[in-house]
């Protein structure tokens, strides 16, 4: 994989029964093997940087969702959720290595 | 007296590895994959599914999906088969293990919208010997 570095802004919304769980993270990505951890027992990883997007892995086991995110545009999933509503809002920052 | 007994005891060593590499080898002759895989799209607003059956999927088969997406099964093992998920237009060539038994979805970025692809797998005598795996 090639060296990036990526500032990720992620923000993880999970809505059940009239109750919002909500959680938002920045951090620095500088690896493809860097893991970071979303509700629901997801996880997520950038497995490829490019001038004007980035890959993202995001995946619990059974589901594996693959999207480009382009850094002019945040990226918005709904997650599979049992009873459940489960929002993700993805933007980064491409870094100069 | 020692050397006699470390004798034995190498014997039933190599005896033992012997017999799992006759297994292993046993079991690479005989069985392949079978993988159930079930395409899900939307285009110009027409859901469309297909389903396919490939039967004796060995190392290296190659098998096309829909929008130049290609899956290729990578290694053989009792409890799982390692495939490569690939199409330089969208996505880096990522590996992903099935266990056998078990299934797992994926959901791939196209042009427009996404491709939804079922994976199952499980381990079968290849062709139509009646040999058990």
């Amino acid at each position: 994989m090639n060296d990036f570095n990526i500032t990720l802004t992620i923000t993880d919304v999970i809505c059940c029964k009239n109750c919002k769980d909500s959680n938002q993270v920045t951090t620095a990505v500088t690896s493809s093997s860097q893991t970071i951890e979303l509700k629901n027992n997801f996880i997520l990883n950038v497995v490829r940087v490019t001038s004007t997007y980035f890959t993202v892995l995001i995946q619990n086991g059974i589901e594996t969702i693959i999207r480009n995110v382009f850094i002019s545009s945040p990226l918005q999933l709904c997650l599979p959720c049992k009873c459940c509503s489960h929002m993700l809002t993805i933007s980064g920052i491409i870094n100069p290595t | 007296m020692i050397v006699i007994i470390l004798t034995i005891v190498i014997n039933k060593y190599l005896e033992h590895a012997y017999n799992i590499l006759i297994e292993v080898n046993r079991m690479e002759d005989i069985c392949c994959y079978t993988l159930a895989i079930k395409q899900r799209t939307c285009q110009n607003g027409i859901a469309r599914v297909t389903d396919n059956v490939f039967t004796d999927v060995t190392i290296n088969t190659v098998i096309p999906l829909a929008f130049g997406y290609t899956l290729t099964a990578l290694a053989k093992n009792c409890s799982h088969i390692t495939i490569q998920i690939s199409n330089p237009d969208f996505i880096p060539t990522l590996i992903f293990n099935i266990p056998c038994g078990s299934f797992k979805i994926f959901d791939l970025p196209k042009e427009s919208g996404t491709l939804r692809v079922l994976i199952g797998a499980t381990i079968t005598t290849c062709g139509k010997s009646s040999a058990c795996c």
